[in-house]
């Protein structure tokens, strides 16, 4: 279930839905969650609100509380493509790989581009889901219909398909189909931020760190407040054992998550990467000190600890313009 | 002073509380421990040899046989390997070696070193040998004797021992088992089998720290021993010399070596243990327990090793490590956090990790802690699309 701040300064300001989309194309994150919080308190059977908070969240590397809006979204309205296809790209960062099937498969039916591939029959609950593991045939049979898909682009390269085979090819572990799908993608909406970090963690989780790093920059340079972006730079430093950069860059998410509700508040701060930078901070030398600031999970203190005790040498992996 | 006194003596040594889920050694019981403060005795003392009696009939029970020549053999897992071979192959015999991973290199090149020639029948990691294609290698290559390992470690694969020592003894050949990872985990009847020589250590299922190897050898082996031409050429490991000190036979013991006074308190401690809970309740609480592993491997989206459920050794679970995915860093970072956990070996390096219960390790918390520390540390490594 989704839980919200509960000190939300934009519970009252006029039109919240609008206002968050605007800061969202502005790349102003944390309020913008904030406003769509607002949104979907004025209006709990709103679809789209839902939407947008999920959307959001997981870009601000929030899952499971995307996860709880996506559900929402889509309970008030099944066939809300946008929360379709952010759920599926959520339960494949989970490592849910048949919910992430079934989901794809959902968004395919509700694409009203490519009608009649998907009997209506075959969506929800059709299979049990016993295990975590993909199960290869209906991954098979969602492969084929997904092709016949692309056959049909309407004309030329439709990017929000590229994008679905992606994350189909994802799942499946062909990241090389995944990278050329997001290719594909890329020649149609080449300042997409969003699709540079999928080719970056499609890269990276098919063992291509250098190439990763560098469309995670190009994802940085188009959004800087893109908090799962910065997320995944940071393991890719850790990935190649530069520690210290690694917890810099966690520590930058951790800070614009911060945005807009003040230093004190801890309600939008991610366990997730807390534990991630603690793994990191472990890995470093004089790491005691560090490891009890990070385990305090206090963002300005553990600024503090790191900056006294790791003074910084930009790279330029850390040179990424770190709004502050 | 030549050499003066080391400065590093004059402090504590740094000795962390770890959990060892690894491949071995596993936690020491706490009362096994204190056995090892016990005062010493002298290794020929009657109150020793009598400690000895009742560490022989422990063995005898732990192995499941009535063999008159059981002992533990001052030394680790190794030496009982060492020891198996070195009595029973003389110069020119053949062995025949069962390779499912690691442990047959190690035999193999014991083997070589006592003169004898080495052929292997071969299965690749994942796998088992079975009884048709052993008699097949069997009847070619007319060994005196064969080895194989039941606890294959280094692909958590439980060997299946049934007919293999009827087809041994058909085609007149000595059948060694290794149980030093699988003692105390899985099903093992040495007599039942007709097992000529088994040896195991301490340190896994037992929970004693490493010191004997328990050994165990049948009077057929017995006989090959005593029709032996030429000396066993070592003086440490020569079973007959070494069953004397036991008091495996009716004759009048002889100082042979020091005995290993606290370990061989410790290892009363931990048969004594074992026997009062059962055998067979201790094969069962491992098969239960690693249920729990299995659900808790899949829950976190990894799986076995070995496919075949039926194959997989009870007390030591081996993982195929994910694409993509650094292995080495999963093994840091629980390390880090006090838990061990390895990774592959020989024919495995790379590719899997390897997650021992062993005896008390074997529990419901341990399997708990150790799946959400592998949980968080895979995490740690995924990009998020």
């Amino acid at each position: 279930d989704y839980s919200l701040q509960e000190a939300n300064p934009y519970l009252n300001v006029d039109n919240p839905l609008e206002e968050g989309k605007r800061l969202w194309s502005l790349g102003e994150l944390a309020n913008a969650i904030l406003h769509f919080e607002a949104a979907v308190q004025r209006d709990p059977q709103s679809s789209e609100a839902w939407r947008y908070l999920g959307s959001a969240q997981a870009e601000n590397e929030q899952e499971p509380s995307a996860i709880a809006a996506l559900r929402k979204s889509l309970d008030l309205n099944p066939s809300n493509m946008d929360a379709l296809f952010s759920l599926a790209v959520a339960y494949t960062n989970e490592s849910m790989d048949n919910s992430a099937l079934s989901t794809l498969e959902r968004w395919l039916a509700a694409n009203s581009a490519y009608q009649g591939l998907v009997e209506g029959a075959d969506i929800n609950f059709r299979r049990p889901m016993t295990s975590s593991f993909l199960d290869r045939q209906y991954f098979g049979e969602l492969e084929r219909k997904f092709l016949e898909a692309a056959q049909r682009q309407p004309a030329g390269v439709d990017a929000t398909l590229q994008n679905a085979l992606a994350v189909l090819y994802n799942l499946s572990g062909n990241f090389d189909r995944a990278i050329d799908s997001l290719q594909a993608a890329l020649t149609v909406k080449p300042e997409d931020p969003r699709v540079w970090n999928r080719l970056g963690a499609t890269l990276a989780n098919s063992d291509r760190p250098a190439e990763a790093v560098a469309a995670y920059s190009r994802a940085l340079d188009l959004y800087p407040g893109y908090v799962r972006a910065r997320y995944n730079l940071g393991i890719s430093c850790m990935n190649l054992k530069s520690n210290r950069e690694a917890v810099e860059h966690f520590l930058s998410a951790l800070q614009l998550q911060q945005r807009g509700i003040g230093p004190d508040s801890r309600q939008q701060i991610s366990d997730g990467i807390w534990q991630t930078l603690r793994s990191a901070v472990m890995r470093m030398e004089r790491s005691d000190e560090l490891l009890r600031a990070a385990e305090g999970k206090n963002v300005a203190e553990f600024a503090r600890t790191f900056h006294q005790i790791a003074p910084s040498n930009m790279s330029s992996m850390a040179q990424h313009d770190q709004t502050n | 002073m030549d050499v003066p006194p080391p400065a590093c003596l004059k402090s504590p040594p740094n000795i962390p509380h770890k959990l060892l889920l690894g491949p071995g050694p596993s936690n020491a019981a706490e009362d096994v421990l204190q056995a090892m403060t016990s005062p010493l005795l002298g290794h020929l003392h009657p109150e020793f040899l009598k400690i000895m009696d009742e560490v022989k009939e422990g063995i005898q029970y732990v192995f499941q046989t009535k063999n008159k020549l059981t002992f533990a053999i001052s030394g680790t897992g190794h030496a009982g390997m060492e020891c198996a071979l070195v009595n029973l192959l003389e110069p020119g015999d053949r062995l025949l070696v069962v390779d499912i991973g690691f442990w047959a290199n190690r035999a193999t090149d014991m083997a070589e070193r006592c003169g004898a020639t080495v052929q292997r029948v071969v299965e690749s990691p994942g796998k088992a040998v079975d009884a048709a294609t052993l008699e097949k290698a069997i009847e070619s290559y007319r060994p005196h004797v064969v080895f194989v390992v039941q606890g294959e470690s280094s692909t958590g694969v439980c060997q299946p021992l049934e007919k293999f020592g009827a087809i041994c003894h058909k085609h007149g050949a000595l059948l060694v088992v290794d149980t030093v990872a699988s003692l105390g985990g899985a099903e093992f009847y040495a007599d039942r089998l007709e097992v000529d020589c088994v040896y195991s250590a301490t340190q896994k299922c037992l929970n004693a720290p490493p010191s004997l190897a328990p050994i165990s050898f049948s009077e057929r082996a017995l006989e090959k021993i005593k029709k032996r031409t030429k000396k066993v050429q070592s003086y440490y490991l020569d079973a007959e010399l070494l069953g004397n000190y036991w008091g495996c036979f009716d004759e009048p013991r002889r100082y042979h070596h020091t005995g290993m006074i606290s370990s061989v308190y410790a290892l009363r401690a931990a048969l004594a243990r074992l026997a009062a809970e059962g055998l067979d309740e201790a094969v069962q609480k491992h098969k239960r327990n690693v249920q729990l592993l299995y659900i808790g491997l899949d829950d976190i989206g990894v799986s076995p090793f070995v496919q075949d459920e039926t194959l997989r050794l009870p007390c030591l679970t081996t993982v195929a490590v994910p694409e993509g995915i650094d292995a080495k860093q999963v093994c840091d970072t629980l390390m880090s956090q006090g838990i061990e956990v390895a990774g592959g070996l020989g024919p495995t390096a790379g590719k899997l990790w390897r997650i021992g219960t062993f005896g008390m390790n074997s529990n419901e918390a341990n399997i708990k802690r150790v799946v959400a520390a592998m949980k968080a540390a895979l995490a740690d490594q995924k990009h998020h699309i």
